[in-house]
């Protein structure tokens, strides 16, 4: 039915989105404007800014701490996701397994580290890694394994981030990979059963075939996710000692609160964005592969 | 259909009259033209509306005429007994009585509750109230630079670290305080210039030889040390850097077993607070304006600093200074280098196990000087605050004298007085007798890098530091590599 242009319903139906529209605009799409503009300037407050072209990008090249912040973020995406998709997955199956009323209060308690702010994590697996009264390093020591300073040794503060993050996204793997399992329907279950597959055979030729969208939007929302670490970073750790565990997120912060480069953090926070997009429109093409005509 | 046009109080109308299929008929009523209006509606409309003005008018000027002149103010007080310090405040501040200020404080050691106690008893002298936030060092500055930038106005001031001043100052996010200064309105008469600490005036609150905050806290470094285990072992605190090291290494080794606690507690933190422990261990000319890290007084600091490693708490390379701070006050330590306000909370019952056991003497003497480092906030007023003069007679009062003896003495507050009178004040000093201690350290400090650059060179020196300690650096490379980034940063 032709709805005419100035008709009540149709100004409605923009009434109805505008609210959305507006938060998008505002919120989503001006900031992204102004950052890609504001990477192309120079700002020192309180002179106003100047237009310095890809100066910020060039200079970017040769930065060699934002190339060692590149370092740690890869090393700690990799090693964090791909320890949260193994153990999320076998936690669902295990969870899957059992009986109804159980998996249910399981559930529930998993999901205890997820609703906790990332601030109150970093704030919570510092007082348990700390060097001197944390809990971490009396059950160590009490199993004969020592102490170790978790939070200023080099060799380990970018693992300490890790073993935090793990603990704290782990769970919602879980959940979705558990979500996920519950919906793989039961017939080809059953047949692959009474045909005598293994356990293996099931889980590789039929679970994880239903599994791949799944997989891919938990694989995706990770690595975003532990590319943009920075909370935790900031409490645990604040990239020391030295620069160790210093993460591009905090570094970005750095430039930006700390030593008013404006310009030059809004550009470094484009290049991440960048790397995040491209990071995330190949693991979409890899597990969902393209669509066929 | 039936229809009768008429002319009705204004308007033309249409009455209609329709006959429904069951013989009834219903009026319908259609406006044909908008109302007109005749000449005594006119004459109505005008005198109503000059009336509702002119009381609109009335209102607004006696909701903001000014208040009686001070004269009759004066005439009053004198008629009552003589004039009290605040009084001057009471009448300064009438005219914006009823005002709400929100101000910024620097959160941890009990400092904001130094500037509530203060807001509340403005407020009960004034009527101006005043809402303090406390924030961490970061957030707080943070808070400061977005609300410049987005020209929001929420706050009106903040307490400022005087090592950010030279680059709050140049970047703006500050007003200059002597247009407050020269108002007469404003400028309490009885406030003594000349009582303030002269190296907190010159190196945090003035800038330029323009005033852009009043002193908040002064503070600088002191070491800290347990005077009940140094005066059973017959020890005195020690004069350069070598003698602290040894005296941890005797506590940490020699007499663990019986005492339990390490030699020392050092605030080594990646971030602001690790270069602290460079500074006070210099010991040498300190150029604030072009500071130099690989010559010999700057090896030697960072030397010092992991000679006492072994000998310190295990986990002294993560702790700021609020954490080693808390060490000492658990007992765990011997010895503390920190801020002169780690004593607010060392004589507090719930916050420290060491109450009547610790003192304080100034930092060692490094190759030729003690080099103390002087720290302090300062009281700012923000570019694009609607209340810039009351917040200035907030601060300004706050940084009486009258009113630094009351929060100094009181228990449940944190804080370092500013100024020599309250310092030597026999009050202050019978509760505080380390404070001829702190005083000398005062007059020997050296400040931060005066430099808009200051914040970048100390994340570059806390990254050299944190290497050369943790064996990624040796000590050349790790300070000659911060020596060049700061000529970078300088150029």
């Amino acid at each position: 039915m032709h709805i005419p242009f100035f008709s009540s319903k149709r100004l409605l139906r923009y009434a109805l989105i505008a609210p959305a529209l507006i938060w998008v605009i505002v919120f989503m799409i001006f900031p992204l404007i102004y950052s890609l503009n504001l990477s192309f300037q120079t700002w020192q407050p309180p002179e106003p800014p100047i237009y310095v072209g890809l100066k910020n990008y060039i200079e970017m090249l040769s930065d060699e701490r934002f190339g060692n912040a590149l370092q740690n973020t890869s090393i700690f995406t990799i090693g964090t996701v791909a320890t949260e998709m193994a153990i999320g997955l076998l936690v669902a199956l295990s969870i899957s397994r059992l009986k109804p009323r159980i998996a249910e209060k399981v559930n529930v308690v998993s999901v205890i580290p997820i609703v906790m702010t990332p601030v109150i994590t970093g704030i919570l697996w510092r007082m348990i890694m700390h060097g001197d009264y944390g809990i971490l390093n009396y059950y160590l020591s009490m199993l004969g394994l020592g102490r170790y300073s978790w939070l200023s040794d080099p060799k380990l503060t970018l693992f300490s981030n890790m073993i935090v993050d793990i603990w704290h996204w782990t769970p919602f793997v879980a959940l979705a990979f558990t979500a996920g399992i519950s919906a793989i329907p039961r017939e080809p279950l059953e047949a692959a059963q009474l045909d005598g597959a293994s356990y293996w055979q099931t889980f590789k030729n039929i679970m994880l075939p239903y599994l791949r969208t799944i997989l891919m939007l938990v694989l995706l929302l990770r690595v975003v996710e532990a590319i943009l670490f920075f909370d935790i970073n900031f409490i645990l750790t604040k990239g020391g000692p030295g620069v160790r565990s210093e993460m591009v997120s905090l570094y970005v912060y750095k430039n930006a609160f700390w030593f008013w480069n404006l310009g030059y953090s809004s550009a470094l926070s484009y290049i991440v964005l960048i790397i995040a997009d491209i990071i995330g429109m190949a693991l979409f093409f890899i597990v969902i592969g393209r669509k066929k005509k | 259909m039936n229809e009768t046009k008429s002319y009705d109080r204004g308007y033309f109308t249409s009455l209609r009259r329709f006959y429904t299929p069951y013989g009834e008929s219903r009026p319908q009523v259609i406006v044909l033209s908008e109302k007109t209006v005749s000449r005594r509606g006119y004459v109505k409309y005008a005198g109503a509306g000059i009336v509702i003005v002119a009381g609109a008018a009335a209102g607004a000027y006696y909701a903001t005429r000014p208040p009686p002149t001070p004269a009759e103010t004066t005439t009053m007080a004198t008629a009552t007994g003589p004039k009290e310090w605040s009084d001057f405040y009471k009448e300064a501040a009438a005219p914006y009585k009823g005002t709400k200020l929100q101000v910024i404080s620097v959160s941890g050691q009990r400092l904001e509750d130094t500037l509530i106690s203060s807001g509340q008893e403005f407020e009960k002298l004034t009527g101006i109230s005043v809402e303090v936030t406390p924030l961490s060092w970061d957030a707080g500055h943070e808070k400061v630079v977005s609300d410049y930038v987005a020209k929001a106005g929420a706050y009106d001031g903040a307490t400022i670290d005087g090592w950010v001043m030279a680059n709050f100052t140049q970047s703006g996010y500050l007003v200059p305080q002597d247009q407050f200064w020269n108002n007469s309105a404003l400028r309490d008469p009885n406030f003594n210039f000349d009582d303030l600490v002269p190296s907190i005036v010159d190196l945090n609150c003035t800038w330029q030889n323009e005033w852009w905050g009043l002193p908040y806290i002064g503070d600088v470094s002191v070491l800290f040390y347990r005077k009940d285990l140094f005066d059973k072992y017959d020890m005195k605190p020690p004069e350069t850097w070598d003698e602290y090291t040894q005296t941890a290494k005797f506590f940490a080794k020699d007499v663990f077993e019986q005492e339990h606690v390490y030699g020392s507690a050092e605030q080594l933190k990646m971030g602001i607070d690790c270069p602290t422990s460079w500074v006070y261990r210099y010991g040498g000319p300190f150029d604030q304006y072009h500071p130099v890290v690989n010559n010999k007084y700057g090896k030697q600091a960072f030397q010092w600093t992991k000679d006492v490693l072994p000998y310190s708490a295990p986990a002294t390379l993560e702790y700021d200074s609020m954490e080693s701070g808390d060490a000492f006050l658990r007992g765990d330590v011997a010895m503390n280098p920190n801020w002169g306000f780690l004593a607010g909370k060392a004589v507090d019952p719930t916050m420290s196990k060491i109450q009547d056991k610790w003192f304080v003497a100034p930092v060692p003497k490094g190759l030729e000087k003690r080099t103390p480092f002087l720290g302090g906030w300062v009281l700012g007023i923000l570019p694009y605050s609607k209340r810039k003069e009351a917040a200035f007679l907030f601060f300004e009062y706050h940084s009486t004298q009258q009113n630094q003896k009351r929060v100094v003495l009181d228990p449940s507050l944190g804080s370092v007085p500013t100024r020599t009178s309250v310092l030597s004040d026999p009050d202050v000093v019978a509760k505080f007798p380390y404070y001829p201690a702190y005083v000398e350290s005062l007059l020997t400090s050296v400040a931060r890098p005066s430099v808009p650059e200051f914040l970048e060179m100390w994340d570059v020196l806390s990254i050299a530091f944190s290497d050369y300690l943790t064996n990624a650096k040796g000590l050349d490379e790790a300070t000659d590599w911060c020596q060049a980034k700061w000529e970078e940063l300088l150029a």
